[in-house]
């Protein structure tokens, strides 16, 4: 499967457990040690660090 | 138009009749403008634009009103950052429109105050602590500050995390609400860093102002129901004067009044 698809994947189960409520579920989509960012194409073009979360 | 800059900021006004900045926003919030800003050389790390729900007036009245915070915030209140319970105060400018909204740093390790409120859950605990890795920048000892300037401006320091908000009606029930967080162009890697954390309190998905962000959402719809009905809850009478705590609607009371000095309505 190509990435892009298993990232699509990824992205839908965990959409998924949260909108089915099994939150207990959801912190197992994260690894121990992991850096969690979001943020907007603007703010990476324009190369500020600031992301949503 | 005339425009002006305070500390680098751009105010603009359409009318020949406002006074200068300093005297708009008077003594009192000119002096934390001068606290964050003053002599500083500031650096922009992010901004975004989040839609509200919601007249603007009501992102308006979100901002002045010191009283909600520690009430709806689950967050704030859970982790001490602001109770209504730690010292503080309110500031309303001469004409108002402007306020600042301050808290002091907790002092009691065990406060009974907050027992039982909805808005507190004991057994709520963060994994990374980080979070609240504040270090005080200025020696007074307030950890939240939100100042703002009639009709549509914020500037707030929320921890280690600063901010400008200002926001635009797109209709009469929807609202642009602009972020731009920064840091000082001086900031240590550690520093940043901090402020970068600090600012998941903040923005569209902060654990902060997520509320802020669909609550006028809330009153909107309520009201959609009774357009031919009135009601004023008056807390504290109608005054629009300073206080020493932070559980008034003064500031609010403050932006009406000038709302409807301004507009004759």
């Amino acid at each position: 499967m190509s990435i892009l698809l298993r990232v699509a994947e990824l992205n839908a189960a965990y959409a998924a457990t949260i909108d089915t409520d099994r939150l207990e579920s959801w912190p197992d989509f994260f690894v121990e040690d992991c850096l969690y960012k979001i943020t907007s194409a603007d703010n990476h073009k324009r190369g500020h660090s600031a992301g949503v979360v | 138009l005339r425009v002006t800059t305070l500390h680098g900021l751009v105010f603009g006004t359409f009318s020949d009749e406002t006074p200068a900045i300093e005297n708009f926003i008077g003594p009192e919030v000119l002096a934390r403008f001068d606290r964050i800003l003053g002599g500083r050389k500031i650096e922009i790390i992010g901004r975004f634009v989040e839609v509200l729900p919601n007249n603007w007036k009501m992102y308006a009245e979100n901002a002045r009103d010191s009283y909600h915070a520690s009430l709806l915030h689950l967050f704030f209140a859970t982790f001490k950052l602001n109770r209504l319970s730690q010292g503080g105060g309110l500031v309303v400018s001469p004409n108002g429109g402007c306020s600042v909204s301050e808290t002091l740093a907790p002092t009691q390790a065990d406060d009974e105050a907050y027992a039982g409120m909805r808005s507190v859950d004991e057994d709520y605990k963060l994994k990374d602590m980080r979070l609240m890795d504040v270090v005080d920048e200025h020696p007074d000892r307030i950890r939240h500050q939100i100042v703002t300037v009639f009709p549509n401006f914020v500037l707030q320091k929320t921890q280690n995390a600063m901010a400008i908000r200002f926001f635009t009606p797109n209709a009469v029930d929807r609202t642009h609400l602009e972020w731009i967080y920064f840091g000082y162009a001086d900031d240590t890697p550690e520093m940043r860093k901090r402020r970068l954390r600090h600012l998941n309190l903040g923005g569209p998905a902060g654990f902060v102002s997520m509320e802020d962000g669909c609550v006028g959402g809330f009153v909107e719809r309520g009201i959609a129901t009774a357009e031919a009905e009135s009601a004023i809850v008056g807390m504290g009478g109608g005054g629009v004067e300073s206080q020493a705590t932070r559980a008034t609607e003064a500031a609010v009371r403050g932006f009406w009044s000038l709302w409807r000095r301004m507009t004759g309505l």
